[in-house]
C-alpha cells in the first residue's frame, strides 16, 4: 500500500503553540452545540507518532477488510445451519432431511496443526521486526539483523503455510477417492464451499507473505518491512483463528 | 395471538414447519443480525478511540 | 507516493484559468489520468460512470411507461414491448440505479472528491486500493450492459433476482448467459464497494488533521462513514449469496432451491430442501442497509447544507451524529420487513416490524432537526439551498409511507403494488437524486471552478420538484386500487380486477406525462453546466462564496500545494454569529470572519 511509503504529513511538520510544546490548538467552543470536555483535545492522549502511526493505519484497514471476510463467512455458516436443519414431508407425511455427514479426512488435524504451528513462527517473525537492539544495529550499519531473522521465519511460515495448501488438496483427494463431490450431498456442498473459500483466503496470505518477504529483502525503510510484515502477519493469524473455527464446525457441527 | 403478524399463509407454512427448521432459521436471523450489529459497534468504537 | 497534485501550477493558484473545467484540464492529461491514484481524478471517475448509468437507467424507466401507458406502443428500431422484454427493463433500470448511480455517485464520488479536503489531509489511506475500486466498479458496469447484448438479453428476475427465477435459464429468457453477467456484474461490484470503503473508513479514523475531535466532523463525514461501515457489512453477505446461487446455478446445489421444483413444465430436482426464502433472508440482508448507504451521505449534506444558509449551527448537533449512526446501526437489524409475505415466520415478522419502526425515531429526529435549523432563520434560497429542502420535503413525504409499510397487516395487501414503489422511489430515487444536485450544485466552485448559473438552477429546481412529486405521489393511488409491480401489462386480464385497473389508466397516463416532463426538467442541469464550462473561471478571491465554514472551502483545500502547512482544525462546523453575518471557518485561527467585509 502507498500508506507505506508516504509519511503522514504530521509526521513531517509538528506544530509548536509556543508555550506548551506540541499541543494542537483548542477551542472551547466546539461544533454544532457540543459543550462536553470530550471534545477538548488537550485532554485527549497524544496518541502513537511517528512509524507507528503507518503501522496502526495499515491495521486498521486490515480490520476492517477482515470484517468484511468475518460476515461473508458468517452468511455461510448462517446457511450451513438452516441446510443442515432443513428437509421435507414425504408421501407418507414422514419428515425427509437429505443431511448425510461428510465424514472429514483425519489429515485435517495435521494441516490444523501445521496452520497453527505457522502462526507460532508468524508471530516470532513479526516480533523479530521490532527488537530495538537489532533496529540499531541496522542504524549503526552493522547488517541487516532485524530482516535476517525476521525472513527465516517468514519463510517457515510460509513452507508450513504451503504445507497446509497442499495438505487441504490431499483431502479434497481422498474424498473425490470417495467419491464424495462437491455435488454428492448438502454436506458436501459446505465441506468444499468452506474449506476452498478458506484456501482462497490462505492463498491470498501466501501473496502477503511472499510480498512481505520482498519485502524484507528489497526495502531500504524499516517501517516499510515492519507494516509489511506487521500486516501480513496478522492477517494470517486471523485466518488461522478463522480455520479452527471452521474445522470444529465441520468436524463437529455436522 | 395478537404479536403474530404475517399472512394466514406464512402462518400456515410456518405450522408445517418442523420445529427444528424453525429454531434454525431463528439461530441464522440471530446470528446474522448479531455479528452485523457488532462489526458496526466495533467500528465505530475504534474511529472514537483513534485521536 | 507523493500525491500527484498538479504538475505546474496548481488551477486553484495564481490566474484564474479561462479554459475549461477542472476535470477536463486533467483529462488532457488522461493517459496518466485514467491511471492515477490521485482521489480527485478517481472522484471525477466515478461520477462519469454513474452518470452514464442514470442515463441509461432512465432512459430504460422512459420505455417501461410508455409500455405501462400504452401497451401496443412500439419502441422505434425495435418494434413492440414484449413481456419479457419489460421484465429485463425492470431489472437492469434497478440494478443500474441502485448499485450503479445510488451507491456510487455519493459515496465513491462525491466521497473521493470531497472527504479528504472535509478531514484536512491531502491523500487518502490507500490510494491504488482506491483506483482498483474504481476499476473494479467500470468494469462490473460493462459485464452488466454487456447482458443487454447476449443471447436471451438482459435477466428479468429483479434487482433482487429471486430464486427460481434467478436460479435457472429455464425461468425464461435473459435467466441464462444473461443472468451470469448480472451475477459477476454484482459480484465485482460488492468486491469494488468493499475496497473503496475500506480506504474510505481508514482514511477517516487515521487522517484527520490536527484538531478534528469527534464532534467537530462535519455530518456529511458522519454519513459516508456509517454508510462505508454499512457498505462493508452489506456487500459481504451479498458476496457470499452471489456465490451460493451461483453454486445453484452450476453445480447442482440447492441452498435456495426445494428437492422438487416445476419451472416451465420442467420437473427440477436438487439435492437438499433448500428455500428461496433463504436467499431473501441474505439478500435483504444487504439491501436494506443498500438503500441507507445511498441515502446517508445525502442527509449529511442536508444537514450541512441548511445550516450554511441559514446562517444557524445544526440543530442538535450532537443529536444528529447519534441518529446518523442509529439509522445505520437500526438498518442492521430491519431486513425481514422486505419479507412479510414471502413465508417468513409471523413471530420474526412481529421482531422485524418493531424494529422497522424503530427507525422512525431517529429519522423523524432528523427531520425535526432539519426543520429547526431553518424554522425563522431567513435562509438564503439558493439553488443548492432549494434541494436540500426539497431533499427534507422528498424524505418526509416518502417516509410517511414507511411506518405503514412497516405493518405486516399492511404490507399484506400493498406489498406487491405501486405503493411500494411511491414509497421508495420518493424517499429514495427521488431524495437521493435531489441530494446529488444538491451536492453538484454546491460544490461546483470547488469542482469546476465556477458557480453554477442561479436562474437556471432555480429553473431546474422547481420543474423537478414538480415532475417528481407529480410522478410518485400518483403511484399510490393506482398502488391503493391494486396496480401490481412488476406486471408489463394491465390491460385486458379478465375478471373482476380488469375493472379496478381500468380505472387506473388515466392515472397512469399522466405518470408517463409526468415522467417525460421530469426528464426534460433535466436539460437545464446540463445546459447549465455546458454554460459554466464556457464561462471564465471564479477570481480565486472568491473560492468561498457560500461563506461556508467546513474544511474543503479553506484556500487550496482541493488542490492542496506539497509545501502547504498541514491544516488544523480550529472549532465545529457551522459557526455563526447569531445575526448570521459572521461566521468563523473551521481553518481559521481567529474567531470570526466578517462575510461584508470581502
Ligand atoms: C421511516 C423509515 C422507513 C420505513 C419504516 C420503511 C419501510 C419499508 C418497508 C416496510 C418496505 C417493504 C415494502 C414492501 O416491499 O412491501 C420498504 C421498501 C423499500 N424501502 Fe423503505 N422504509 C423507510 C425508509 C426508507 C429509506 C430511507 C429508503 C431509501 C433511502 C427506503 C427504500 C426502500 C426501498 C428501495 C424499498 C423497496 C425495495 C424493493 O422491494 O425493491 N425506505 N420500506
Ligand atoms: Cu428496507
Amino acid at each position: 500500500m502507498p500508506s507505506t511509503i508516504t509519511p503522514p504529513e504530521i509526521d513531517r511538520h509538528r506544530i509548536s503553540d509556543g508555550n506548551n510544546g506540541h499541543r494542537p490548538p483548542t477551542d472551547k467552543r466546539t461544533g454544532g452545540n457540543g459543550e462536553g470536555d470530550g471534545d477538548n483535545w488537550n485532554n485527549r492522549p497524544r496518541g502513537h507518532r511517528g512509524p507507528h502511526e503507518r503501522i496502526s493505519q495499515a491495521r486498521i484497514g486490515l480490520f476492517f477488510a477482515l470484517g468484511g471476510d468475518l460476515m461473508f463467512f458468517v452468511a455461510l455458516i448462517s446457511v450451513f445451519f438452516v441446510t443442515k436443519a432443513s428437509g421435507h414431508f414425504d408421501a407418507y407425511d414422514h419428515f425427509i432431511n437429505s443431511w448425510l455427514p461428510t465424514a472429514i479426512p483425519s489429515i485435517l488435524w495435521l494441516n490444523t496443526i501445521a496452520l497453527l504451528l505457522s502462526s507460532v513462527t508468524a508471530e516470532i517473525a513479526r516480533r523479530a521486526m521490532f527488537r530495538e537492539v537489532d533496529a540499531m544495529d541496522e542504524w549503526f550499519g552493522l547488517g541487516r539483523p532485524v530482516s535476517y531473522r525476521a525472513a527465516i521465519w517468514l519463510s517457515a511460515t510460509l513452507a508450513l503455510g504451503l504445507l497446509f495448501l497442499a495438505g487441504q488438496w490431499v483431502a479434497w483427494d481422498q474424498l473425490a477417492a470417495q467419491h464424495v463431490f462437491f455435488r454428492s450431498n448438502p454436506s458436501s456442498h459446505f465441506f468444499y464451499l468452506i474449506t476452498i473459500t478458506h484456501a482462497v483466503h490462505l492463498f491470498l496470505g501466501i501473496v502477503g507473505l511472499i510480498v512481505a518477504l520482498a519485502a524484507l529483502k528489497f526495502s531500504r525503510s524499516l517501517a516499510t518491512r515492519q507494516v509489511w510484515v506487521d500486516t501480513t502477519v496478522w492477517y494470517w493469524h486471523v485466518m488461522g483463528a478463522l480455520w479452527i473455527f471452521l474445522f470444529l464446525l465441520l468436524e463437529f457441527g455436522q | 395471538m395478537t404479536i403474530l403478524q404475517g399472512c394466514a399463509q406464512c402462518l400456515d407454512s410456518t405450522r408445517a414447519t418442523p420445529p427444528t427448521v424453525q429454531a434454525a432459521y431463528r439461530h441464522a436471523i440471530i446470528l446474522l443480525a448479531s455479528a452485523g450489529a457488532t462489526l458496526f459497534i466495533a467500528g465505530t468504537l475504534l474511529l472514537r478511540r483513534q485521536r | 507516493m507523493s500525491i500527484p497534485t498538479t504538475p505546474g501550477t496548481p488551477p486553484n493558484q495564481g490566474a484564474p484559468s479561462s479554459r475549461g473545467f477542472i476535470a477536463l484540464r486533467w483529462a488532457r492529461r488522461a493517459p496518466r489520468a485514467i491511471f492515477s491514484t490521485d482521489h480527485r481524478i478517481i472522484g471525477f471517475g466515478y461520477l462519469v460512470i454513474s452518470l452514464i448509468a442514470v442515463i441509461l437507467g432512465s432512459l430504460l424507466s422512459l420505455v417501461m411507461r410508455m409500455h405501462l401507458a400504452w401497451p401496443s406502443w412500439q419502441l422505434p428500431l425495435h418494434g413492440p414491448i414484449l413481456p419479457e422484454e419489460y421484465l429485463a427493463l425492470v431489472t437492469m433500470h434497478g440494478t443500474l440505479m441502485l448499485f450503479f448511480v445510488l451507491t456510487v455517485a455519493p459515496q465513491s464520488g462525491f466521497g473521493n472528491l470531497i472527504l479528504p479536503a472535509q478531514l484536512g489531509t491531502r491523500h487518502m489511506a490507500f490510494p491504488r486500493l482506491n483506483a482498483l475500486g474504481l476499476y473494479l466498479t467500470a468494469l462490473a458496469l460493462i459485464i452488466l450492459v454487456a447482458a443487454f447484448f447476449v443471447p436471451g438479453g438482459a435477466p428479468i428476475g429483479g434487482w433482487t433476482a429471486y430464486p427460481p427465477l434467478s436460479s435457472t435459464p429455464l425461468a425464461g429468457p435473459g435467466e441464462g448467459l444473461g443472468m451470469d453477467l448480472w451475477l459477476a456484474s454484482i459480484a465485482l461490484f460488492a468486491v469494488a464497494t468493499t475496497l473503496s470503503s475500506i480506504n474510505m473508513l481508514t482514511t477517516i479514523t487515521k487522517l484527520r488533521c490536527e484538531g478534528l475531535t469527534w464532534e467537530r466532523l462535519p455530518l456529511t463525514v458522519w454519513g459516508w462513514f456509517t454508510a462505508a461501515i454499512l457498505s462493508i457489512i452489506a456487500f459481504s453477505v451479498l458476496l457470499a449469496a452471489i456465490l451460493l446461487l451461483f453454486c445453484d446455478r452450476h453445480l447442482h446445489s440447492g441452498f435456495f432451491l426445494p428437492a422438487q421444483d416445476l419451472i416451465s413444465g420442467v420437473l427440477l430436482q436438487h439435492r437438499g430442501d433448500g428455500s428461496p426464502l433463504l436467499w431473501l433472508h441474505l439478500f435483504w440482508f444487504f439491501g436494506h442497509p443498500e438503500v441507507y448507504i445511498a441515502i446517508l451521505p445525502g442527509m449529511g449534506l442536508t444537514s450541512m447544507v441548511i445550516a450554511n444558509f441559514s446562517r444557524r449551527r445544526v440543530f442538535a448537533y450532537r443529536l444528529m451524529i447519534a441518529t446518523t449512526l442509529l439509522i445505520g446501526f437500526l438498518g442492521i437489524i430491519v431486513w425481514g420487513h422486505h419479507m412479510f409475505v414471502a413465508g417468513l415466520n409471523p413471530f420474526a415478522g412481529t421482531a422485524f416490524s418493531i424494529s422497522t419502526i424503530a427507525i422512525a425515531i431517529p429519522a423523524a429526529a432528523k427531520v425535526f432537526s432539519w426543520l429547526a435549523t431553518t424554522w425563522g432563520s431567513r435562509p438564503r434560497l439558493t439553488t443548492p439551498m432549494l434541494f436540500a429542502l426539497g431533499f427534507v420535503s422528498l424524505f418526509i413525504t416518502g417516509g410517511l409511507t414507511g411506518p405503514i409499510l412497516a405493518q405486516p397487516i399492511l404490507d399484506e395487501y400493498l406489498h406487491n403494488t405501486f405503493f411500494v414503489v411511491a414509497h421508495f422511489h420518493l424517499i429514495m430515487a427521488m431524495a437521493g437524486v435531489f441530494g446529488l444536485f444538491c451536492a453538484t450544485y454546491y460544490w461546483a466552485p470547488l469542482l469546476f471552478h465556477r458557480t453554477l448559473s442561479e436562474p437556471l438552477g432555480k429553473l431546474h429546481f422547481w420543474t423537478t420538484l414538480l415532475g417528481a412529486y407529480s410522478t410518485f405521489l400518483p403511484m399510490h393511488f393506482t398502488g391503493l386500487a391494486a396496480e401490481p409491480r412488476h406486471y408489463s401489462q394491465l390491460t385486458g386480464i379478465a375478471g373482476p380486477s380488469a375493472t379496478l385497473l381500468q380505472s387506473t389508466l388515466p392515472l397512469q397516463r399522466h405518470i408517463t406525462a409526468s415522467a417525460i416532463f421530469l426528464l426534460c426538467a433535466q436539460l437545464p442541469f446540463f445546459l447549465n453546466l455546458l454554460l459554466a464550462w464556457r464561462r471564465p473561471a471564479n477570481d480565486p478571491a472568491d473560492a468561498n462564496p457560500w461563506h461556508a465554514t467546513t474544511m474543503e472551502w479553506a484556500p487550496n483545500a482541493l488542490n492542496p500545494h506539497p509545501n502547504d502547512e498541514p491544516s488544523i482544525v480550529y472549532r465545529g462546523p457551522s459557526h455563526y454569529t447569531d445575526s448570521g453575518k459572521e461566521f468563523s471557518p473551521q481553518w481559521s485561527p481567529v474567531n470570526t470572519f466578517n462575510t461584508e467585509a470581502e
